[in-house]
This record gives structure tokens, C-alpha cells and sequence, in this order.
């Protein structure tokens, strides 16, 4: 081996990656689902559009002040 | 040697470059059972050991091998004892022992200077290392036996020259050098007459316009070499290259095809062609594996 570069045959790599298709499957659901939201953001309006990032923006400040209970949809301590 | 052991012999290594090796392994029964001489007795063992590799077998013969190369009795037992361990070795795919005996018949042939035998090790070698991605160990020993085919005249050597180029060619291709690389295959493709060394060659093309991202090239031969590919390794290489060829064109339906072809190999492996199109796998491939 020369160079850290170790070729094999086609047979051989598809075997190896074949033992790995579980997580290769999660990765393109995941690519898949990403893509579909994105084509949702895109086929909205520029007003929606801002408002859908100001949310992201909103849900990003709430998880990383980290008061924010995701399951329940309410803050702890809320006393409104 | 008498001339009735020594004709058995002749004539069961015919039989053996012809692949008849039933007939093959008989004569050598035969000639063994008329041998007193020790000597004698070694080669014909060795040479039926030859046969049952060569024939995928196994037997005393090849295990006596080993003893036979230890004892060293002269350079030519020497050479053919390590020859064969060497190829036994390259065909369970045990690179490192191949190559150990490999050099040790790479010397009994310089010691007795046959040009021949050091030509058929320099082969063997070449094709090992490239089996365990040794590619410019792989390339000197090509290189070095075209230079010892040019110093011997006079012989019908058009078969080891062809075959000398294309591995080097293909070598050539692995290493980046790819323009040289096509230029050796391109001068001895037509020149192969088996189908299945024009179906590799074939291959090697497209693998090498694929590189130069000369899609075009690359289709036309990977096509060619797919109509002729004898067994699976050549058609999954096929399809595989000519699937990565489409895809790079923009022929997405030509890629789902190679690609779904490809994936009938694997049928437990759900995700495949979505990989294919995902990843380029051109860079960790061996097409002679």
C-alpha cells in the first residue's frame, strides 16, 4: 500500500457499505424530509417567508435560554 | 532422466497448457512411478503440484512444496517451487506471501539467468502488487519486464507484450497518470483477441475518459466493454462506470438504469442507488478486483 491509498473491488466496497445501509437510509430520509421543508419555506411569500425565519429565530433563543420545555409547549415557571 | 520419464513429463505439461488436467495429473502418476532418481522425482513433483493449482486443487504435491523450495536442490527446482507458491498465494489473495515467494523466484531466476522465468515472475508480481494497491511497485515490475522482452529477439512474444501494456496502462491510469495510461491501452486494445482481456481493456478506457471527465469516451467504451464482459466483476465495473458516466452527464435516466442494474447484485441492499448518486466511488476502486 502506497500513500494510505488502498483500492478494492466494486464487490467488496458495496459489501462493506451494505453493513452500514441502516444509517445510510436514515441519512437520505433525513436529506429527504430537509429537502421537502425547504421546498415549503421557498413556496411561501417573502412576508411568510420573514416571519417563518423571525419563528426559527424566536424557537432557537428559546431552546438555548434553555427555560423551554419542548414536549409540554410551555415555558416552566410561566406564571401567565 | 530417461527419455520414457521425460516424454511423460512433456506431455503431461502439454496437457496442462491445454487444461486437461485429469490427463495431465495421470501422465505425472505415471512418470513418478518410473522414477527412482530423487531428483527427477522433485520436478515431476513440483510440476504436479503446478497442475493442481492450476487446476484449483490441492494435494500432497502442493503441500510438499514449501519442503522442496527449503531444500534448494538447484536454482530451476528453486524458481518453480517459489513460482507456484506464489501463485497459490495470489489466488486465496495472500499478498504479502506472494510476494515473498515471488522475489525468491524473481532471484532463482537471475542466478540462472533465464530471461524467460524472470519475465513470467516480473508479471506475477506486478499483478500481485496491484492486488494490494502497490501501484508503482506494480508499474516497475512491468516496466522492467517490457525492457527484458526488448532484449530477447526473435520470439513470438506478441501475447506477453500485449498483456504487458495493458497492465501497465491501467496501472498507469490508477497512478494519475492518466493520458499515458490511455495512450498504453489505446496501442494494444485491439491487438487482445480473448474477449474477456478486451472486455478489462474496454473498461479501463472508460474508467481513464471518465477521469479526464470525457463522458462521451467514457460511455462508448464502457459500453463496448460491457457487451463483451464474461463474468460478473466486468459487468457490475460496467455498469458502475457507465451509471457514474451518465449521472456526470446529466443523463439521469441512462444512471437509474446502470445504477438499478448494478443494484440487482445487491439485492439486500435497499439504499444503494440512492448512494450511487450521492457519492463517487471512482477514487477506492480496483477494477481488477
Amino acid at each position: 500500500m502506497e500513500q494510505g491509498e488502498y483500492k478494492v473491488g466494486l464487490d467488496t466496497l458495496l459489501k462493506i457499505l451494505a453493513t452500514f445501509d441502516l444509517s445510510i437510509g436514515d441519512f437520505f430520509d433525513e436529506s429527504a424530509r430537509s429537502e421537502s421543508v425547504v421546498q415549503k419555506y421557498r413556496s411561501l411569500s417573502p412576508t411568510a417567508q420573514k416571519e417563518v425565519e423571525s419563528f426559527i429565530e424566536f424557537k432557537r433563543a428559546q431552546e438555548e435560554d434553555g427555560s423551554w420545555d419542548s414536549d409540554s409547549g410551555e415555558s416552566e415557571g410561566d406564571d401567565v | 532422466m530417461t527419455s520414457r520419464i521425460e516424454q511423460l513429463r512433456q506431455q503431461a505439461l502439454e496437457q496442462v497448457r491445454s487444461e486437461n488436467f485429469d490427463e495431465a495429473l495421470a501422465l505425472y502418476n505415471e512418470a513418478l512411478s518410473l522414477a527412482d532418481d530423487e531428483e527427477v522425482r522433485e520436478l515431476i513433483t513440483i510440476n504436479k503440484g503446478h497442475a493442481l493449482i492450476a487446476a484449483e486443487r490441492t494435494g500432497p504435491e502442493v503441500k510438499a512444496l514449501p519442503m522442496i523450495l527449503m531444500r534448494r536442490r538447484n536454482a530451476h527446482h528453486t524458481f518453480l517451487s517459489a513460482y507456484a507458491l506464489m501463485y497459490t498465494h495470489r489466488l486465496t489473495s495472500e499478498s504479502k506471501r506472494a510476494i515473498f515467494y515471488g522475489q525468491i523466484a524473481l532471484d532463482a531466476a537471475t542466478e540462472a539467468q533465464q530471461k524467460f522465468w524472470r519475465l513470467a515472475v516480473l508479471n506475477e508480481l506486478g499483478i500481485i502488487y496491484v492486488n494490494d494497491s502497490q501501484f508503482a511497485k506494480a508499474i516497475e515490475c512491468y516496466e522492467e519486464a517490457l525492457a527484458l522482452l526488448n532484449t530477447i529477439g526473435d520470439v513470438d512474444e506478441s501475447f506477453s507484450r500485449v498483456a504487458l501494456l495493458g497492465n501497465l496502462g491501467y496501472n498507469k491510469l490508477l497512478v494519475g497518470e492518466t493520458q499515458e495510461g490511455l495512450r498504453l491501452l489505446h496501442s494494444v486494445v485491439d491487438e487482445i483477441r480473448a474477449p474477456h482481456g478486451k472486455a478489462d481493456a474496454y473498461i479501463e478506457l472508460c474508467y481513464g475518459y471518465g477521469d479526464l471527465e470525457q463522458y462521451e469516451n467514457a460511455r462508448h467504451f464502457g459500453q463496448l466493454g460491457l457487451d463483451l464482459a464474461c463474468e460478473p466483476r466486468q459487468v457490475r465495473n460496467a455498469h458502475y462506470l457507465l451509471g457514474e458516466a451518465a449521472y456526470k452527464m446529466g443523463d439521469i435516466e441512462a444512471a437509474e438504469f446502470h445504477f438499478e442494474e448494478l443494484a440487482r447484485y445487491y439485492p439486500e441492499f435497499r439504499h444503494l442507488k440512492s448512494l450511487l448518486f450521492a457519492i463517487d466511488l471512482r477514487s477506492m476502486l480496483n477494477l481488477k478486483l
